[in-house]
């Protein structure tokens, strides 16, 4: 059974007046990766965000596990991306008034959980960020807080894992160290992976690719 | 440490308040909200402390003279009523004494005054009375040819201390040699310029009365509801019996006193809750500037009502901190009103209390822990419904505009 499902899902701004999504559906299964690929303003971070339950249709659904995202109640909906949805934003999005770690443990503190301080040691090891664990994210670069956003997303074994641009602003060894990140979540654990992105190299580590060209009007 | 085990909406809100990210002009306005609400409470501490301070003084005063419960009878009172008997076994009775007041003449001064001669037992007055306290000069009458005299009429009539005075009455022409032992300062004009205070014999002589008395002044326990007390006694005694209590005696001050501190409490209330919806503007403002990271809070699952809580519990920190703050302020100010009183005196030159006129030489402080818990819980109350809007707000913002603000 596929982790997430669109079904015909569009999506217009401005009142109906430009269409950014129109009638489109997708499978997302587990142990795969998506990549979304097409031009600047074709919809890829329309689609992330309809399929992150941030973002209410405009008609059409998504299905997590079976279930309408958008029928629940937002408390519902708001649990459910916490427990089974992580994302990884274009711009290094962290909260400035909390430390890398605390940045990092968000989701668990979010719902009283206990955080997994064994696991975000190894990947902040993993992505050579150990020295920032304390530092605020205003000390950081632009690079190491997209790092940083990165485990955030991964650290919660999400359901699914959207990233937009993920490798935006990294060189290219932390683009390889995030891209051996993602192919690890995808061999060993049941989550389906969907990268939106323009970048070639990226677009070809995907088990299926979608192409939002031609770009709807 | 502590910080850890609290909800994490309250944790978020801490980080919020002390935050060096947030900009400094929102730190301003934090700063004025808190200021604001300080201010208020410090002027509705004060304004209590004096007001109470002041009914305080008045029942002082009221009680001191009249005691809590007067009762009299329609002709005069026979010690040896068993009425007084069932008065004295009440269990919110302290402590009973009896007195008697006649019309009555004194000279000096030449010719003779006319004053209302009070007729009370020197030994269990004190009990119920403060009148021991009003004596300005001279001491307690210790000896039955002893008086006291008001301030106003021995300054009038050249009396002092050691002065022979002769009283007597209609009922009793020959006079009554007597020595004055003490001066008195009530604050009560009538009993400070027309009264003598004999011990009671003197006064049942000059009314022809002996044995019999006009009035039992009742002094209650201090934990005793008057009006409980005066209702159970009404119910017991017979028609015969008049009784009043001391608001009864004075219900004008009383009233108006009571007036005047609901008027200053609306007034300085509604000051305070302009400085509350100055904290709510101020949440306002610190949801737009917070708006990304409440996208991003939306984005990592926060539940709506979280966003809610945590800028609630912000407002309640902001309004908290003025809190205690106009508390400390407030409580320092009215503890210390009276040397600060001076000080201005001192440094003017002009005496803000001419005690001639307000027969007060301070003004009376009585700080009301009970009050500033209400108020405390009220500011709180007023808090959470000027934040309500605010933190809505924040709930509600779209996490997709949210996360691309700024």
């Amino acid at each position: 059974m596929a982790n997430l499902i669109a079904t015909a899902v569009s999506h217009t701004f401005n009142n109906g007046q430009s269409w950014v999504l129109d009638t489109w559906s997708g499978s997302f299964n587990p142990h795969t990766i998506t990549t979304i690929t097409g031009p600047s303003g074709c919809g890829k971070s329309t689609v992330l965000h309809c399929l992150g339950g941030l973002l209410t249709p405009t008609r059409g659904d998504v299905l997590l596990h079976g279930d309408s995202l958008y029928r629940r109640t937002p408390t519902q909906r708001a649990d459910a991306i916490n427990q089974h949805i992580g994302f990884v934003f274009q711009r290094a999005s962290l909260l400035p008034e909390l430390s890398v770690w605390d940045n990092i443990a968000i989701k668990y503190r979010l719902r009283n959980a206990p955080e997994p301080s064994a696991m975000i040691d190894h990947w902040l090891t993993v992505f050579q960020l150990s020295n920032f664990r304390d530092a605020s994210p205003a000390t950081l670069s632009g690079g190491q807080g997209h790092r940083v956003a990165f485990i955030r997303a991964l650290l919660n074994t999400p359901t699914v894992l959207l990233c937009d641009e993920p490798t935006g602003n990294l060189d290219d060894a932390n683009t390889a160290c995030l891209l051996d990140a993602i192919q690890t979540i995808r061999t060993e654990t049941p989550c389906a992976v969907v990268i939106a992105t323009h970048d070639a190299r990226i677009a070809q580590i995907g088990d299926t690719t979608v192409d939002l060209t031609p770009c709807p009007q | 440490m502590i910080k850890q085990r609290l909800p994490y909406s309250i944790q978020l809100s801490l980080t919020y308040l002390w935050s060096q990210t947030t900009h400094r002009f929102i730190r301003v306005v934090t700063a004025i909200s808190i200021a604001g609400i300080a201010l208020s409470i410090a002027a509705i501490v004060i304004i209590m402390a004096i007001m109470d301070g002041f009914a305080h003084t008045l029942k002082q005063q009221l009680t001191g003279i009249h005691a809590d419960i007067q009762i009299e009878h329609i002709k005069a009172l026979d010690l040896s009523d068993p009425m007084i008997q069932t008065v004295d076994q009440h269990p919110s009775v302290a402590a009973i004494t009896p007195t008697l007041t006649v019309a009555g003449f004194m000279q000096p001064p030449h010719p003779p005054s006319f004053v209302s001669i009070l007729g009370i037992d020197f030994t269990s007055d004190p009990t119920v009375t403060t009148l021991i306290d009003q004596v300005q000069s001279g001491h307690w009458p210790t000896h039955p040819h002893h008086v006291l005299i008001g301030q106003s009429f021995a300054d009038y009539h050249g009396l002092s201390i050691g002065s022979q005075v002769h009283v007597h009455s209609p009922n009793h022409p020959q006079p009554l040699a007597r020595t004055v032992v003490g001066v008195i300062h009530t604050g009560v004009q009538r009993l400070d310029t027309g009264h003598v205070v004999t011990d009671l014999a003197t006064a049942q002589a000059l009314a022809g009365t002996p044995d019999r008395v006009h009035q039992l002044k009742l002094r209650l326990i201090p934990e005793a509801d008057v009006h409980a007390v005066y209702t159970t006694l009404r119910d017991q005694l017979p028609d015969a019996y008049w009784m009043t209590h001391w608001m009864s005696l004075n219900p004008v001050a009383l009233r108006a006193l009571r007036l005047e501190h609901t008027v200053m409490m609306v007034i300085v209330s509604l000051i305070l809750l302009m400085a509350i919806g100055n904290v709510g503007t101020t949440l306002l403002i610190h949801v737009l500037d917070k708006t990304q990271s409440i996208g991003l809070l939306r984005a990592m699952g926060a539940r709506p009502a979280f966003i809610q809580r945590v800028f609630i519990v912000h407002g309640l920190f902001v309004t908290t901190i003025g809190l205690i703050v106009g508390l400390i302020i407030g409580m320092a100010i009215s503890q210390y009103i009276n040397p600060l009183l001076a000080l201005v005196d001192h440094a003017t030159g002009i005496h803000l209390l001419p005690d001639k006129i307000y027969y007060l030489d301070r003004i009376p402080v009585q700080l009301n822990p009970t009050g500033y818990i209400l108020v405390a819980l009220g500011t709180w109350v007023a808090t959470i419904l000027c934040a309500w809007y605010p933190a809505k707000k924040a709930a509600s913002l779209d996490p997709v505009a949210a996360v691309s603000h700024g």
